[in-house]
């Protein structure tokens, strides 16, 4: 059954997967310059995949309540797109051709994600907040 | 460094008093008066509130130990135990109402 706490779980849910976006804007961004990596090769840059998931069995949806799902990062991929080359012979990443290739994080890109993540947490935040009002307000019929 | 929680707290104390579980009787069975089912309805209820108070319970003590840093999850376990909680004494206050109503009936 679809109630005031399941709506609270879906909401906490966009909240998590907010947030898991924004570790992943701080990870493009902290990386923007780095050339080097674990696997060689300069960063690339990081975006999360958010799929629905059904909400736990814990809620004994009937079968018209079974689309209303929570959201979940199942997924971190890499970006493929090529970084920008930069003429610099004396770096040690820099190819044989004295050109050294930046991550393909694009700082204005990521700024507007996290204009967009931000203000989905709190579009999440507000809603958790609308749900425990209405609760709240249900609360006061006891008190006549 | 991991800090584990403080002895003897108010919090440990109050976990002291365990879930009223063992009290509550398996699902309403045929012959049960109406006050016997509706008692145990309202046990059921003290009971989630009760379970729902210790999770937030957990998880503030799991954030202030730095153990965990799910503010949101925190915050939201917190406020869901105080619905659920108010919920609890609000029927019970509308039960003690009923019972006030006939207490006060004139004979």
């Amino acid at each position: 059954m679809l109630g005031v706490f399941s709506a609270i779980d879906i909401s906490a849910s966009g909240l998590s997967a907010q947030r898991t976006r924004m570790n992943t804007i701080a990870s493009n961004l902290a990386n923007a310059q780095t050339t080097r990596t674990a696997k060689g090769g300069p960063y690339q840059r990081v975006d999360p995949v958010f799929e629905a998931i059904a909400l736990d069995k814990m809620h004994a949806l009937s079968p018209s309540e079974r689309s209303v799902s929570t959201v979940q990062v199942t997924q971190i991929v890499q970006d493929k797109r090529p970084g920008h080359m930069v003429y610099s012979p004396g770096h040690p990443d820099a190819n044989k051709d004295g050109y050294l290739e930046y991550p393909n994080v694009n700082i204005v890109e990521e700024m507007v994600n996290m204009i967009s993540a931000s203000r989905a947490y709190e579009a999440g935040i507000s809603s958790v907040e609308a749900t425990q009002k209405m609760a709240n307000s249900a609360l006061e019929l006891g008190k006549v | 460094m991991p800090i584990g929680p403080v002895e003897g707290s108010p919090i440990s104390l109050l976990q002291a008093h365990e879930p009223f579980a063992s009290q509550v009787a398996p699902a309403s069975e045929p012959e049960k008066d109406a006050l016997t089912s509706a008692g145990e309805g309202f046990l059921g209820l003290v009971i989630k509130a009760n379970e729902r108070s210790q999770a937030a319970m957990n998880m503030s003590q799991a954030l202030a130990a730095g153990q965990s840093d799910d503010i949101h999850g925190t915050m939201i376990a917190v406020s869901e135990a105080a619905i659920e909680t108010r919920l609890m004494v609000n029927v019970k206050d509308k039960v003690l109402d009923a019972f006030y109503e006939i207490w006060r009936m004139n004979v």
